[in-house]
């Protein structure tokens, strides 16, 4: 209740009419409109009080409220595309009219969002203070309260009495702990206000602080107890021994490949029937490069039967197989290093005679 | 017929001249928070088991992942995404209906505004977890917020589904607080009527309302601002909730008239939803009184309203990609409505279009409550059907014929499907011992507003302004 009073009095009444009556009348007893309020279980037609309206601010808080939206909404298709920018072929950067959906979504959220915060402030603010209240508003009763000083009390309930209100309640306010309780009240409200903001804002701000590494939270984590090594510094360390997968002998150009296969009749028999499928298209059932395939290479297919190939170490002949050479594609996909090898003994044996009949 | 007479029957047909003292129609609001029927907690047992079984469903799928679905390569989207769209859209039609309603200051509204509120609240917190049970690893859900991380990484608001969650978020904060709103003089009478924790729980909820001019004219501006702010934000939701589907080039799901078709399905089975709710209220609690034959009529009229309105979308939906007849459209079509969807299909035109159609123009069925439960109750059938339909089997024809897919919802999907509506359901069994499930406020002043005139030799309802 706005203005000076030490009394608070609440009139209860059953009829609209009465209490409107009673409004008036205490108007003429010089109480200033600011001390009188109309209390109702409904909303009743504000014209039935003779009071000034009562103002909000709903409509500026509506506005405001859509402004920052707005901008919020600008932010995120604007500011976060180039806080981070990820380029997708064919789009831009900050899409155009899908920026239309995510505007309106954000001007209405916190354009509600603020109506709803006034709203309900504006309807919790005045509980702080002491107050004088009746149960019977929720029900029937119109109720009228009023702020008195101790001069206006007499004549006033005697207005109320007279235009047949009935459970008059009266609040004590003469005294210094009930002033002192006011003036604490409205100080904690207001506190609560300013509180609630400033902590509002440093909670976001404490949020950026830390995501953007202004803070550091140290935390003990795995990397900070194991063994660490500089760039080319230090002692190398040796790879587990299972930590590279070999699925065959290691080939580099020069150190010959090991042998794991004895040249066995049953490997040259297995030789003989790759050969066909592998080989033959190119390099001919004699392997001497004649194949029916031959004539569409240039250079054409090697002599496998030739002095050059059967100069080559059994190595050279893997590796040529396993990785291609020239115009001869790498047949890795197509066989296990043992094929291979069933291969090699195949062609080193190439010279004593043909491979196989196709 | 005499006037006596005249006011009788008056009285009975409509609420707002059938006024009675304050204490008496508190006591009547109040009545369902203060006693325990003998149904309440066999209802809440077994309601809860299946609210529990869909948690533990869904726990059970983050532990296995989503194989234990039907989920596959083809028909990657689901169940859950048809009933995301089922859930969301009687979401909408809640808070769309209250807020509609209001602006156009239609009476019938009155008792009803809360049950449709609430149904909101509910259907949206139920259906807003499906997209996270459809992401698989639920726990990365934080990714898809705009929030300043270490890796200053943020959204792609390119994305149709960016969006998607930007309105789903927005209608959910939007639609509850303005359940909140209208919500806070109510709370303030049970906190003078009722005693225990549930005065504790009133008192917190009634932000010390106390019924001032300038708090009922705060509460009267913030309702209209919610309003008007609902009825803009509500067809943008479900338009999003449609660019899901339109915004790609799947056949048969990108078509321009996808947003104000799912807009209408929407309202359609909302409207659907308040009636079913709105007649159990009635019969369980013995709220004769409160919703009355005008109110079923008038809810029963703007269903079929909606219904022709879902009968033209539906139409302009099919006709056009029918006389188009491009191969992969034709395909949807042929698929629908003669393939492996047209059980699902024409069950659907059954329930939305054929039945209120044949029943909803005469004033006795709508006025019967057994007729409009049924009816209601089928489209809501019809509607799910529909989603179902442009998720799953549309989704099972693409371009190319190798690409075509099958989808069969296994036990995970019906589980939680059933415990989503379960968990709306025990949402109106739970919050009816809360709080006051009428809005009693705009009854009163209804019935202040409202009154009977004698002009002649009949009596005349009038409405002061």
């Amino acid at each position: 209740m706005r203005g000076f009073h030490d009394y608070l009095v609440l009139g209860l009444f059953d009829d609209l009419g009465q209490a409107a009556d009673v409004v008036a009348a205490l108007c003429r007893l010089g109480i200033p409109e600011e001390r009188i309020k109309a209390l109702s279980p409904f909303p009743v037609p504000t014209r039935a009080y003779p009071l000034p309206r009562p103002r909000d601010r709903l409509a500026l808080v509506t506005a405001v409220g859509a402004a920052i939206g707005f901008l919020l909404g600008i932010f995120m298709m604007v500011g976060t595309a180039n806080l981070y920018p990820l380029d997708v072929g064919g789009q831009p950067l900050v899409p155009g009219p899908p920026s239309i959906v995510i505007l309106y979504e954000y001007t209405l959220l916190l354009m509600l969002t603020a109506v709803f915060l006034a709203c309900a402030l504006g309807i919790r603010t005045p509980a702080y203070w002491g107050q004088v209240y009746d149960p019977r508003l929720t029900e029937d009763a119109y109720g009228v309260l009023v702020g008195l000083t101790s001069r206006e009390l007499e004549p006033a309930e005697q207005a109320l009495r007279a235009g047949g209100a009935y459970g008059l309640r009266r609040l004590d306010e003469m005294g210094v702990g009930a002033r002192l309780r006011r003036w604490l009240g409205r100080q904690i409200s207001y506190g609560l206000w300013v509180a609630g903001i400033v902590g509002g804002v440093l909670a976001i701000a404490i949020l950026c602080v830390f995501a953007y590494g202004g803070l550091q939270w140290i935390y003990p984590d795995q990397m900070v107890t194991q063994q660490s090594v500089g760039d080319q510094e230090g002692p190398r360390l040796a790879a587990p021994t299972a930590a590279v997968p070999i699925q065959g002998p290691v080939l580099i150009r020069g150190q010959p490949a090991t042998e794991p296969l004895p040249g066995t009749a049953a490997s040259r028999e297995r030789g003989a029937d790759l050969f066909r499928n592998q080989c033959y298209l190119c390099h001919g059932n004699e392997g001497h490069g004649n194949g029916p395939l031959a004539g569409y290479y240039s250079p054409p297919p090697a002599d496998l039967a030739g002095p050059v190939v059967q100069s080559l170490p059994p190595s050279e002949v893997f590796r040529v197989i396993r990785l291609g050479r020239g115009v001869m594609p790498s047949l890795a996909e197509n066989l296990t290093a043992g094929e291979t090898w069933d291969l090699v003994t195949l062609v080193k044996g190439l010279a004593q005679g043909p491979a196989a009949t196709p | 017929m005499g006037l006596d007479q005249q006011a009788q029957l008056e009285r009975e047909r409509h609420l707002l001249v059938d006024a009675r003292p304050g204490r008496e129609l508190n006591a009547m609001v109040l009545e369902p928070m203060m006693r325990i029927g003998r149904a309440f907690w066999p209802a809440v047992g077994v309601l809860g088991f299946l609210v529990l079984a869909w948690w533990v469903t869904w726990g059970f799928q983050m532990w296995w992942n989503l194989g234990i679905t039907g989920l596959n390569r083809v028909v990657m989207w689901s169940l859950y995404i048809a009933n995301y769209v089922y859930l969301i859209g009687i979401a909408e039609a809640g808070t769309f209906i209250a807020a509609a309603l209001r602006l156009l200051d239609i009476d019938w509204r009155r008792p009803i505004s809360r049950i449709a509120e609430l149904l909101t609240v509910f259907c949206i917190f139920a259906s807003a977890l499906f997209p996270l049970a459809h992401l698989g690893r639920t726990w990365k859900f934080y990714w898809l917020l705009p929030y300043p991380n270490e890796r200053q990484l943020w959204p792609n608001f390119h994305s149709a589904l960016i969006w998607d969650l930007t309105a789903t978020l927005s209608y959910l904060a939007m639609s509850t607080l303005f359940f909140y709103i209208d919500l806070i003089p109510d709370a303030a009478l049970a906190r003078d009527h009722v005693r225990g924790w549930r005065r504790t729980l009133n008192n917190w909820l009634a932000l010390g309302w106390r019924g001032t001019e300038r708090q009922w004219r705060l509460l009267k501006v913030a309702q209209l601002i919610f309003s008007i702010g609902i009825l803009l934000i509500m067809p943008s939701v479900h338009t999003i909730v449609s660019y899901d589907f339109a915004m790609t080039i799947q056949p048969g799901w990108h078509s321009t008239v996808f947003g104000p078709y799912f807009v209408a399905g929407a309202i359609y089975s909302g409207v659907a939803a308040i009636i079913i709710a709105a007649i159990l209220f009635q019969r369980l609690n013995h709220w004769g009184y409160f919703i009355r034959d005008e109110h079923l009529n008038g809810l029963g009229i703007f269903l079929l309203l909606t219904s022709l309105v879902w009968d033209y979308f539906f139409f302009q939906d099919f006709i056009v990609p029918w006389y188009g007849q491009v191969p992969t459209e034709k395909q949807v079509l042929l698929t629908m409505m003669a393939g492996r969807g047209q059980l699902a299909f024409w069950l659907m035109i059954t329930t939305n279009a054929i039945i209120p159609f044949f029943t909803l123009w005469w004033r006795r069925v709508r006025t019967w409550w057994p007729a409009m439960l049924a009816i209601s109750i089928l489209i809501q059938l019809g509607l799910l059907l529909e989603r179902y339909i442009i998720v799953t089997i549309d989704l099972g024809v693409r371009e190319l014929p190798f690409n075509w897919g099958l989808y069969q919802p296994r036990a995970a999907e019906l589980i939680m499907s059933t415990g989503a509506v379960a968990f709306v359901v025990l949402g109106f069994v739970v919050f009816s011992k809360l709080i006051p499930f009428v809005v009693l406020y705009e009854v009163k002043e209804g019935q202040f507003l409202v009154q009977l005139n004698r002009i002649g030799k009949g009596l005349i309802r009038s409405k002061m302004e």
